[in-house]
């Protein structure tokens, strides 16, 4: 019990607004530094695991110039190799750094981390719905559903096919490109499964990449901003459970925890949630396991 | 430690400090700046929309696993340029090629190629990218960018 006689909230640590996501933020450097070269790797892991074992580097502004050097020189070097999240890394660190001079840090980095976050998404659905010219038309996903690995669980679970043919469509895909000839001349048709659950990934995606924009870029206070955690933790949820880009799941759960009201700590503590989700999607191999529970029948039915 | 907002936290929970409300403008100016950057590149230079921080990842198909660089070389006396297979060595530098094909980086392409066939009197380097059709996915390769670099006289 304090002085004043209230009681000391559970779990302070997710109670500090601040040093929850700074702590996120550390870990996900910690643990996601992977960086091609060993001279751009170490500095990062060491500077990271600095300011999460000594509490006095949690708020340096110098630990956190020291990072954004070493997580953002490496853009430049291997230009243009460096993922998206790559990018948001830099910028978070950034965020950071400009907060911890501020005279309230947790706002300037919440007010930060909403428009990052907003400005992401708003990136990625402008790319999806008016710039991209295979996205809207759904040949991006019936093409990636057929040839990238990444997409072949979802394939086999949600689009009717199972381990084996995915792997014949995959190899006949890719010789029908490089004879020049459509892959149907090669005997393959994309399977009635994978053409609808292309449909609504496609609709899917770009549908909640707007709405995660525009709760984030909303006017404080108003419906739309209320829900924005819940959209963000149902873009993650539902996107990294397949795409399992470990770094950008990570990243925006830090940036989730910081932009949350300081009196919400469920939904910080939601965001905290999402970081060990991220990494159970990437560990567990869940998708095999519903595959043989479903009696290796190609998935659900398509 | 903070359990609710500070004082100095405006209603809807923005910084009340005009400083503190620039503070907090500075990384997403960043990353409008970065936007900005990765279209006129993607536009003006065909860097592929997946790369340099655009946030186009997924998007579409123009990623540098559907784009193919080419290399032949004119030999004397041979009617047509030859293909001639990407060394190992130079695998990182063609990549980048791939995925951004400017100029100055196919012409470094080109030398180096150039130095490894001393016997070549040019050598050719071609950047493609595939497009699919939407009815049939038949694949069509589409030229990205080319150079034609022409060896001293030996």
């Amino acid at each position: 019990m304090s002085a004043a006689g209230a009681a000391s909230p559970r779990l302070p640590e997710v109670a500090d607004p601040l040093a929850l996501p700074l702590r996120l933020a550390l870990l996900v450097l910690l643990l996601d530094a992977v960086m091609p070269f060993w001279f751009v790797r170490l500095p990062v892991i060491g500077l990271a695991a600095l300011g999460l074992l000594l509490p006095d580097l949690l708020r340096s502004r110098g630990l956190w110039a020291a990072l954004l050097l070493a997580v953002a020189w490496p853009l430049l070097w291997n230009w243009p190799f460096s993922d998206n999240h790559d990018y948001l890394r830099a910028l978070l660190c950034l965020a950071v750094l400009v907060s911890l001079g501020a005279r309230d840090p947790h706002a300037t980095l919440a007010d930060a981390a909403r428009w990052l976050v907003g400005g992401v998404f708003l990136l990625a659905t402008l790319w999806k719905v008016a710039l991209s010219p295979d996205y809207l038309d759904g040949t991006f996903f019936r093409v990636t559903l057929l040839t990238d690995t990444r997409f072949e669980n979802l394939a086999v679970l949600a689009g009717g096919m199972t381990w084996e043919s995915w792997e014949a469509a995959e190899a006949t895909f890719r010789r029908a490109v490089v004879e020049g000839v459509p892959p149907a001349a090669l005997g393959l048709e994309v399977p009635a499964g994978v053409r609808r659950l292309a449909w609504v990934l496609t609709l899917w995606t770009a549908a909640i990449e707007a709405a995660v924009a525009a709760a984030f870029l909303a006017p404080r206070g108003r419906a739309l901003s209320r829900a924005r955690d819940a959209l963000l933790l149902a873009f993650a949820l539902t996107t990294f459970a397949f795409a399992t880009v470990r770094g950008f799941g990570w990243l925006l759960a830090a940036l989730g925890a910081a932009q949350v009201e300081p009196e919400r700590r469920r939904t910080r503590l939601a965001y905290v949630g999402l970081f060990f989700a991220v990494e159970l999607y990437r560990s567990v191999p869940w998708h095999q396991t519903l595959v043989s529970w479903l009696g290796r029948t190609g998935g659900l039915p398509g | 430690m903070e359990d609710g907002p500070s004082p100095e936290r405006k209603a809807g929970g923005r910084p009340a400090a005009r400083g503190d409300r620039v503070r907090a403008l500075v990384a997403p100016a960043g990353l409008a700046l970065l936007a900005l950057l990765h279209l006129g590149l993607v536009l003006g230079a065909g860097l592929s929309p997946w790369n340099g921080g655009g946030f186009g990842m997924f998007s579409t198909l123009d990623h540098e696993g559907w784009r193919t660089l080419r290399l032949a070389v004119e030999r004397p006396g041979a009617a047509e340029p030859e293909r001639v297979p990407v060394p190992p060595e130079l695998l990182r530098e063609v990549r980048r090629a791939k995925v951004h094909p400017t100029r100055p980086l196919l012409r470094r392409l080109a030398l180096r190629i150039a130095a490894a066939q001393p016997e070549a009197r040019a050598v050719h380097v071609e950047v493609l990218r595939t497009r699919f059709d939407p009815a049939t996915l038949e694949a069509r390769r589409e030229p990205l960018a080319a150079l034609r670099h022409a060896t001293e006289a030996r």
